[in-house]
């Protein structure tokens, strides 16, 4: 299921609500776990196994590093926990990109498996595995409660999309969160905003891409599609993020923030910083640092690199263009390590120019899984062999350009820094203006959602 | 401490995510949708066969869907906040300022259009010594002919083009017909099919000398209040439509050879329900027998819905017109012909419907 489908909102949501908070606290975890469950199972119903064996398999491998801390044991029970979690992430994910490798490699014809991708299965096999490894460093402490942790694990507001909630952020809140109206207003009102992001931007952004990128290419039209791509990413995966934080305010929790203005950065190591961050910390804390980050000699720290990109490619999918993408942020990182962030600190403008070129190239490589297409849309871009402009490019141009200044405002932190100004007072006028665009998000997303699904039958076209 | 905004952003919150879900689960489900033309998703059963197949999610899915609280305003909201902002393109409609919506042609499927236009000219062969006369008429769809309605750039196929590619089988250019007469109601402004008028600027285009002036025939208005495809994409309307007929002569039509001998072309029944087009021919049949009550030829109408209106001014010309949609016809084409003693064919189609038909091939069949 999907945050933005008529059934979560119409029925799943609302109900799910209505169950959690009148269930005696001491079952709430219990309903909340049966409730992700059915979430997770309503696209694939036999997946529901795996989350049920991914609960299980971890729960016991805390319990095991925990019994055996300060041994031998605890080392190989962690080891177990990670290869069975990347096994599972191996077998699923990547099985199937593997084999067609291979075959083109050696000229074998080895059965390349058609396995369903379950959903969020990258999100939450690195959330499991961090609850294990958590543990054995002594971050966080065991969960004795399998429905607690059971919840963790299956959790539907950031189970498909992130973000990825270490264990050590919310280990206490399994158990001892509160809940409040204020939290539940902050959250109703993130929710919105979330939801208003992926269905009223994101969307029309990714119509206008699939446009610009699947007709005849032009200059103008492929500066157009690849920003609207890289306005439909943002507000797609950060307004999923907001659903995400949103819901989980109105269960009670808290989990951490996964964009900050991305598009503001003035060098590639400031944009990761604000792009995805829970995936980059993720990276940090369990890959980078484990491997020695940048403490043993500046050799080292680029293989150390190296290793965090080409995961952090591979993670976004199976596929020979999201590796290339990783290794195109790794070149960046590393030339920004060397010599030139010293350089891009002196010109505001120039360095942010030079960071959404970056951005934006990448998004080509990013977006377009078929090198030959890239090629091309790479070309298109620096004007090569296509014309300056086409109808369908300035047409929707036009047609969109009030939609596209939105786009670019509200990917800045201009609005959050409005509405937080207009609304520092506590008092009536805060409280209508909240109010108001709460009700104008969740109306407008609602028309669009229900438009979107509109599916007039004009086949025989009378 | 609780604060006034999040105590608003919460109430508001409930009483709208639970209004939905409460007149979801009362208000009655419609089982068809006049707007979307076809049937919509019922409560599926639930067996655990369905569940694990994956089939029970996905129909409960479309049930919640199409059974979504005031389902047709929510596009009408969608389309209003779309021209809000600026957009005239919205569900593959475009609004004009005067308040046209013109269904837009943004996709060719070259190679389907290549080799319809091949069928055609193998049927041209084929009937050379069967027929008397292969006629072929392509119409440009409002997205060609009212283009500068449109605005300068658009996103369209040029259909002038697709025309060229077909100049060797077309027996009139109906884009240079309707051409001078766009500021004429050619085009419906609520649906995508042309009007009778547009009809009668390409039956002259067709006919030439011998085309009758309109004022031979009597003209009907059948209706003023059409509301057609491009208003079911949108949910706006700014004007609606009028129908009108060129009634000529006491003509007779009879459907699939059912017996049932309908007086006049005309299906009044239809001009009470939204799909108002289909008072043409009873809308879309796999065949139509008319007997014009006049002297003349024999004439096969191979088409698609676009020729509906086109008929009523063929009905000087003929004795019988023998109206054939390629789609539904199950029988075969060449022995009908035999059989009917047919002595000339028309084909019509519209230029969008035309390039997207995968039946043409029963053509020579």
């Amino acid at each position: 299921m999907i945050f933005s489908s008529p059934l979560f909102i119409a029925l799943y949501l609302p109900v799910v609500l209505a169950i959690y908070y009148i269930s005696p606290r001491k079952i709430k975890n219990l309903m909340l776990f049966m409730a992700s469950l059915l979430f997770y199972g309503w696209g694939e119903p036999v997946y529901v196994s795996l989350m049920i064996f991914s609960t299980v398999v971890d729960y016991t491998h805390g319990k095991m590093v925990d019994k055996y801390r300060g041994t031998q044991k605890a080392k190989y029970w962690l080891l177990s926990s990670v290869i069975i979690n990347l096994g599972l992430l191996g077998i699923f994910k990547y099985s199937g990109f593997l084999a067609g490798t291979i075959n083109s490699l050696f000229g074998l014809n080895l059965p390349v498996p058609q396995l369903a991708l379950p959903i969020g299965i990258s999100f939450y096999t690195f959330q499991t595995m961090s609850y294990t490894i958590d543990v054995y460093r002594g971050d966080a402490p065991m969960q004795k409660d399998i429905i607690a942790f059971g919840t963790y694990v299956a959790l539907f507001p950031q189970l498909i999309a992130g973000p990825i909630v270490r264990y050590l952020d919310v280990a206490e809140q399994m158990k001892g969160r509160t809940h409040s109206v204020d939290k539940f207003g902050e959250g109703a009102s993130r929710f919105v905003c979330g939801l208003s992001k992926k269905v009223l931007l994101a969307n029309t952004f990714g119509q206008v891409w699939e446009l610009m990128s699947g007709g005849s290419l032009s200059l103008l039209g492929s500066w157009l599609g690849i920003l609207c791509f890289a306005l439909q990413i943002y507000f797609d995966f950060s307004g999923y993020s907001d659903m995400a934080i949103g819901l989980g305010r109105m269960l009670g929790f808290k989990f951490i923030e996964n964009f900050n203005y991305p598009y503001i950065s003035k060098s590639i190591t400031e944009f990761w910083r604000r792009w995805h961050m829970s995936l980059g910390t993720w990276f940090r804390e369990y890959v980078y640092i484990p491997l020695g980050g940048n403490r043993k000699g500046p050799r080292r720290q680029i293989f150390n690199m190296l290793v965090v990109w080409l995961a952090t490619g591979i993670w976004h999918g199976a596929g020979w263009n999201f590796l290339l993408w990783g290794l195109y942020y790794f070149i960046f990182l590393v030339l920004e390590k060397t010599f030139l962030l010293k350089h891009l600190n002196k010109s505001r403008v120039w360095s942010h120019i030079y960071t959404l070129i970056v951005v934006l190239f990448g998004w080509v490589l990013f977006a377009l899984e078929d090198m030959r297409l890239v090629w091309a849309y790479m070309r298109a871009l620096l004007g090569i062999g296509v014309p300056v402009a086409n109808g369908s490019a300035l047409y929707y141009l036009t047609t969109l350009a009030p939609l596209l200044v939105c786009g670019v405002i509200g990917s800045t932190p201009l609005p959050h820094k409005l509405y937080g100004k207009l609304t520092e007072k506590d008092g009536i006028p805060a409280a209508a203006l909240a109010g108001i665009l709460l009700v104008i998000g969740f109306l407008s997303s609602t028309a669009y959602l229900v438009a979107g699904t509109y599916n007039p039958f004009l086949y025989f076209r009378f | 401490m609780k604060s006034k905004k999040a105590i608003t952003a919460a109430a508001l919150f409930l009483v709208l995510l639970f209004g939905i879900s409460i007149c979801f689960l009362l208000l009655p489900k419609r089982g068809y949708s006049d707007n979307e033309n076809r049937y919509l998703t019922a409560k599926p059963a639930f067996s655990l066969e369905s569940l694990f197949s994956g089939e029970f999610t996905a129909q409960y899915e479309s049930y919640v869907t199409d059974g979504f609280p005031f389902r047709d305003m929510w596009i009408s909201v969608k389309s209003r906040l779309d021209l809000a902002l600026g957009r005239k393109d919205t569900g593959g409609v475009h609004i004009t300022d005067d308040g046209w919506q013109i269904e837009m042609f943004t996709d060719i499927d070259e190679e389907q259009y290549e080799k319809n236009l091949n069928y055609l000219r193998a049927a041209k062969e084929f009937y050379a010594d069967k027929l008397d006369s292969f006629d072929v008429l392509l119409v440009p769809t409002a997205a060609e002919v009212l283009k500068d309605k449109i605005g300068t750039e658009t996103p369209n196929v040029d259909q002038a083009a697709l025309l060229a590619q077909a100049e060797d089988l077309l027996s009139a250019d109906c884009l240079a017909a309707l051409t001078p007469h766009t500021n004429q109601y050619i085009y419906y402004r609520n649906d995508h099919h042309w009007t009778s008028l547009g009809a009668f600027y390409c039956y002259e285009a067709l006919m030439g000398d011998i085309a009758l002036p309109i004022g031979q025939f009597t003209q009907e208005t059948l209706s003023n209040q059409f509301l057609g495809t491009t208003f079911s994409k949108t949910g706006i309307w700014f004007k609606q439509d009028t129908i009108d007929a060129y009634l000529y002569g006491y003509p007779t039509m009879e459907h699939n050879m059912d017996g049932n001998v309908i007086e006049g072309i005309y299906d009044r029944s239809y001009l009470s329900v939204k799909d108002k087009y289909s008072v043409y021919l009873s809308g879309n049949q796999a065949v139509t027998k008319i007997d014009t009550g006049n002297v003349g030829d024999k004439l096969i109408l191979v088409k698609d819905s676009y020729a509906n209106t086109f008929v009523q001014f063929l009905l000087p010309y003929y004795s019988e017109i023998h109206v054939v949609d390629l789609r539904s016809f199950g029988m075969s084409l060449a022995a009908y012909i035999e059989q009917q003693e047919i002595d000339d064919m028309l084909v019509l189609y519209n230029l969008k419907g035309f390039s997207e038909e995968t039946s043409l091939f029963r053509i020579t069949k």
